[in-house]
């Protein structure tokens, strides 16, 4: 008896003793407490990681305890909407290289409706409606830069870092341009010496599939700029500015006076893989189609294109005109972006979206007019698994000797690990997303691999839930926002892949300032004082 | 009891317990919080097209309707559509299914091949150093995480020394094609088996070293109890009469052991892997994980993040299926062997 | 069985109770009883005392340089966030601790009552229980604990309650066949025809009996729920990043393999190993001891 007896003393001791040192210990009275939020799901990078140094350096003003609370990518959406999150992390891809599209969907009463911040200040939403509907760069920026001074009066929404975009490669691999669109030109790409196909390696995969009324994920959106084409593009490298946007399906573009009107004069002489020749019709077909279309999860829907295309006109064989229902600058951006490409009408139904088929590529791709053509696609149990482009003999670029690398063959890991790997060991001539922060560090300084980098588009931001208390008061989340310190946070976690942001408009695009570095960076003592004042402590 | 009348009652017995598997994941899984259909939404989304999207799965209808349209469409095989990208889960999980078994049979080999041996050496050396050290071994096998020890032998053959490859099942371009007569074509998916058949003794020697530490990693973490199994089996047999009498007749130990007492062991570690296909499918799932192996552990553990609960729903069900179907195959053979324990 | 002359119940738990000298006698099974209690009592007190020997905090952020290998200065190295792993392999088996407490506790309060009331009724709610429990048993657990556990959520409890909904069934088989044989024991017999109620025979006289049993049994769902909640976490449905917890470390840690960073994964892969094993030692032995021809 006293054998077990003794054990189980034992045992009990234990678990009381473990109890009684539960981790989360109850905070102390006074300190402002958050409950802080991020998604665990691998849908952005390293979020676990950000949120423990977000935590360390808040708790450092010895004012402050953050529990932290994870989700995963379901149902952290979900929690947005039901607006249960009172401080929550999420990120941001462009669809448009326009600050108009890093402003409106945030600070925006309405735009920002699907962030469910209830953030609501009439004086900007004037100021956004103004800069959107105006082109000349001048007054835009006037009319941003007052928008950006709000953005940190009101402090709803805090950026933290831009991640830089980067890619691996063999050494003699060149044209590798990694610009703010975070597109990867494939046709720019020179393959290894001697050879004529590129292998890349991605941990990427086509979500939903490539036509261009329902693409909206990262890989398919890329399947799209590499097999199709679009009536403008954005000068590979450059930022996006207003003079950097050239020729593509179409040679020359005006807008009207009053905006509303958008003419577009076509390139003659290009034919789709069939042989019929490419002309007005397909890109009155291409809208209509998405607009007509318009499902829940495309790009088109999202973006909200009919609210600002009101109907496209076939005005002869080589003019498009667009009629619009608002002024939108921005507008030539959004010709730039995949959602706006063009369908081969044969290859794409009127009434429904092309998706995969299992064997048959060029069944389950309606985009025809670009540098390569999709040849094989395969996929094992609802994952990408190989994809085989060749150049395109119709390719409209072919006299300009585009594309550099004749065939190209996808390769999907499952996870970063499995990628490098691949890199290291000479599986695969190119590797582009998603790499560890650790690997990149550590194939830097191998020379059997180059490392190329670029600026990123992609940004992290910080939002207040502004139905709950007390981050309802500007002070306090521009408090918070004060004590991060964002050089820490991107050298610590990222080892120096991604810089610092200070405004929601990323670094390098039109209009940008740091605006948030009149808060700061772990600026302790005004958060200090703030919360002191604010009866903290 | 007859051999027929056992078998009809076993796989009458097998019907209620898919059934109350099914239901019991059926309602589990339908009280996810995590909106599914929200998934697809970046931004807002409007009540029609979720109602939209709704429709396109046969979300909309009463739990009561959707769970007898499940019932029926199993019946034919249909194991409804992927949330992702609405094509069918049956076609999912067929695809990914022989990775996994693939790796189940691999690892099953070793698994016994590792206890059996291990467990006779124990045995003949009972109460010895060499005895009590394979004893240990085997309970602490299986308290190695499956994954952990997954990640060490990646660390140490994959990385230190590239031995093998750290993930994945094959590189693209590898795969086994299988058979080929005239212009015919059938594989079997997996993959050492395809090669054989196709005759490539290439193909046959990378699929074995990408198969190599996914199956020593699992069959490593499962042996103990086939240690343990053969031991004890194999230290009462020595002992019988029959035994002794074949060490009188003069033949040799080794024959004794493998020859007779082993075949006495023969049942119980049959029984037992039958017994272990459940916990060698939980393995698979962790160890697919680890090694990115594209088999139904994998293919669950991400269907989890995307919600996918028709996927998730079919893998579980897919799941017990399997299991019902392996224990009831376990049960007839030993029925067929042992005409005692016919009930 | 000697006849002391004790009440009838306390003469059987007296033989099959042996005390703490009787132990180290018993061979090969006493010794693993004693060794894992030992390896489970050391882990738990480190657990316990590790805010008072941690160098430094487990959660605090770049107190060395970032994915330096062990040495003098952190002897087990340091993460890829510049945390100490000495004091997170202190302080990291609390959370598992936590889970397995919790999920043995559901068990015991669900599965010992289910298990007692079934079988010792019998018929028709035997039956239908039996069918019901058997059914989760012969599923691989760690795919239904996963499948519970994404529909409730991260945090302890739910692991806690995933586990235990998986380990229910092997403390309802145990129970139940322990209770078909001491139903049929002559004394128990005797009992009930003199009149005792069922309730008292069943608490008096069976329950007590079947107590080693489930201590054995509950020893080794310790060790399986200490590998299951690593095996959750792994999936990604552990807890958030702010708790220290091996499982965590191990589940990270395998981003870091390609750079060569070893030591993050490897001592809180061995300090899970060393908690079940401990756990499995205890279990093993108590299992020899008490059921000394029991089938798992």
């Amino acid at each position: 008896m006293q054998g077990i007896g003794i054990i189980v003393i034992l045992v009990v001791i234990a678990v009381i003793g473990i109890y009684a040192t539960l981790p989360t210990a109850p905070p102390k009275k006074g300190k402002l407490v958050i409950d802080w939020w991020y998604e665990s799901s691998g849908h952005y990078p390293q979020s676990a990681d950000q949120a423990a140094v977000y935590k360390a350096q808040l708790e450092r003003t010895g004012l402050i305890t953050v529990n932290l609370h994870a989700a995963d990518w379901p149902s952290y959406k979900t929690n947005r909407d039901a607006e249960n999150m009172p401080v929550y992390v999420y990120g941001w891809y462009p669809d448009y290289l326009d600050p108009d599209d890093y402003i409106y969907p945030f600070l925006h009463s309405q735009g920002g409706g699907w962030l469910h911040m209830n953030y609501k200040n009439p004086e900007i939403d004037k100021l956004i409606e103004q800069a959107r509907a105006i082109s000349d760069p001048t007054q835009r920026n006037q009319l941003y830069q007052q928008v950006q001074k709000i953005m940190v009066d009101d402090a709803a929404i805090v950026p933290v870092f831009q991640s830089s975009a980067w890619a691996v490669t063999k050494p003699d691999v060149g044209g590798v341009v990694l610009d703010i669109t975070q597109n990867m030109y494939y046709w720019l790409i020179t393959p290894p010496a001697g050879k004529d196909t590129l292998v890349l390696g991605t941990t990427d995969s086509v979500e939903t599939n490539v036509d261009v009324a329902e693409a909206y994920d990262f890989f398919g959106l890329n399947v799209v700029l590499n097999t199709g084409a679009g009536l403008v593009y954005i000068k590979p490298g450059s930022a996006a500015g207003p003079d950097d946007f050239i020729p593509g399906l179409a040679t020359k573009w005006s807008a009207s006076a009053d905006g509303l009107t958008w003419t577009f004069d076509l390139r003659q002489g290009v034919k789709f893989s069939d042989g019929t020749e490419f002309d007005s019709s397909a890109v009155k077909y291409s809208f209509d189609r998405s607009l007509s279309l318009y499902l829940d999860d495309s790009s088109q829907a999202g973006i909200g294109y009919k609210d600002i295309i009101d109907s496209v006109e076939a005005a002869s064989k080589y003019q498009v005109v667009f009629h619009l229902k608002i002024p939108f600058a921005p507008f030539i951006s959004l010709m730039a972006f995949q959602g706006s490409f063009i369908v081969n009408p044969k290859l794409a139904p009127m009434d429904k979206a092309v998706n995969y088929v299992e064997g048959d590529a060029s069944a389950s791709n309606p985009n025809d007019l670009g540098p390569y053509t999709l040849t094989s696609w395969s996929r094992k149990a609802g994952k990408d698994y190989e994809m085989k482009y060749d150049a395109n003999p119709n390719y409209y670029g072919i006299a300009d000797g585009y594309p550099k690398t004749q065939h190209i063959v996808i390769r999907f890991y499952s996870d970063a690990t499995a990628l490098a790997l691949a890199m290291k060991s000479g599986d695969i001539d190119m590797a582009f997303r998603q790499l560890a922060a650790t690997d990149i560090k550590n194939m830097q300084s191998d020379s059997t691999v180059k490392v190329w980098q670029g600026t990123g588009a992609f940004i992290q931001y910080i939002c207040f839930q502004e139905k709950i208390a007390p981050f309802d008061n500007p002070k306090l989340r521009q408090a918070i926002a004060a004590a991060l310190n964002r050089q820490e946070l991107v050298d610590t976690v990222f080892l120096g892949q991604a810089v610092p942001l200070y405004s929601m408009i990323p670094n390098g695009m039109a209009f940008h300032q740091d605006s948030y570095k009149t808060l700061g960076d772990a600026n302790i003592t005004f958060t200090v004082s703030v919360l002191q004042e604010l009866g903290y402590g | 009891m007859s051999l027929r009348s056992y078998v009809i009652a076993r796989i009458l017995l097998t019907i209620p317990m898919i059934m109350l598997l099914l239901t019991f994941v059926f309602l589990v899984v339908r009280v996810l919080p995590g909106d599914p259909a929200s998934l697809h939404f970046e931004k807002q989304v409007s009540p029609e097209m979720l109602l939209d999207f709704k429709r396109r799965l046969g979300l909309d209808k009463p739990l009561i309707v959707q769970y007898f349209e499940y019932l029926a469409g199993l019946l034919r095989g249909d194991f409804g559509k992927s949330m992702q990208d609405f094509s069918p889960v049956s076609q999912q999980i067929f695809s990914a299914f022989p990775a996994t078994l693939e790796l189940a049979i691999f690892s099953s080999i070793i698994m016994v091949l590792v206890g059996v041996v291990l467990g006779v050496q124990a045995s003949r050396s009972y109460n010895s150093v060499r005895d009590h050290s394979i004893r240990v071994f085997g309970i602490t096998s299986y308290a190695i995480p499956v994954f952990f020890l997954g990640e060490v032998l990646i660390m140490i053959f994959a990385i230190y020394f590239h031995l093998f490859p750290a993930g994945d099942r094959i590189y693209p371009g590898m795969a086994p094609t299988g058979l080929t007569i005239g212009g015919l074509h059938w594989s079997s998916g997996l993959y050492v088996l395809d090669s054989i058949l196709e005759g490539n003794p290439t193909k046959l020697g990378v699929s074995l070293r990408y198969l190599f530490l996914p199956s020593l990693t699992l069959g490593t973490v499962l042996c103990g109890i086939f240690i343990r199994l053969t031991r004890g089996n194999m230290l009462e047999t020595l002992q019988l009469d029959f035994v002794t009498a074949a060490r009188a007749r003069g033949l040799k130990e080794r024959t004794v052991v493998y020859g007779y007492a082993l075949r006495n062991a023969f049942l119980p570690i049959l029984t037992m892997m039958g017994l272990q296909f459940a916990a060698l499918l939980a393995g698979a799932v962790l160890t697919e994980t680890t090694f990115s192996w594209p088999g139904l552990g994998r293919y669950l553990v991400d269907r989890i993040s995307f919600r996918d609960y028709t996927a998730i729903q079919g893998v579980v069900v897919f799941f017990g299926i399997l299991v019902a179907m392996v224990s009831l195959a376990v049960d007839i053979i030993y029925a067929y062997l042992d005409p005692r324990i016919r009930f | 069985m000697s006849m002391k002359k004790e009440k009838p119940q306390g003469r059987i738990l007296v033989q099959l109770f042996p005390s703490l000298a009787n132990l180290a006698s018993r061979g090969l099974a006493g010794w693993a009883i004693l060794i894992g209690a030992a390896i489970v009592a050391v882990m738990a007190v480190m657990t316990v005392v590790a805010p008072w020997i941690s160098p430094y905090n487990p959660i605090a952020i770049n107190v060395g340089p970032i994915l330096s290998p062990p040495s003098a200065e952190f002897p087990l190295g340091t993460n890829h966030l510049g945390q100490d792993m000495l004091s997170r392999v202190y302080s990291g088996g609390a959370i598992m601790f936590q889970v397995a407490v919790l999920s043995v506790i559901v068990c015991l309060v669900v599965g010992v009552p289910i298990g007692l009331f079934a079988s010792y009724l019998g018929g028709y709610t035997d039956k239908v229980a039996s069918l019901v429990m058997d059914s989760i048993y012969a599923f691989p657990g760690l795919v239904l604990a996963i499948a519970i556990a994404a529909m409730l959520g991260p945090g302890v409890v739910n692991m806690a309650l995933s586990i235990a909904v998986v380990y229910v069934p092997s403390y309802f088989r145990i129970i139940r066949s322990q209770v078909l044989t001491i139903k049929e024991l002559p004394y128990v017999e005797a009992a009930s025809m003199m009149g005792a109620k069922s309730r008292t025979t069943l608490f008096r006289y069976i329950l007590p009996n079947v107590i080693p049993s489930i201590v054995a049994v509950a020893t080794i769902n310790f060790a399986d729920a200490v590998l299951t909640s690593a095996g959750l976490t792994f999936v990604g449905l552990g807890l958030p990043v702010s708790t220290p917890d091996w499982g965590w470390d191990l589940t990270y840690g395998r981003r870091l393999l390609p750079s060569g960073a070893w030591w993050v994964i490897a001592f809180p892969g061995l300090m899970v190993v060393l908690l079940a094993l401990g756990f499995t030692m205890m279990g093993e032995g108590l299992s020899e001891l008490f059921n000394p021809r029991l089938q798992k």
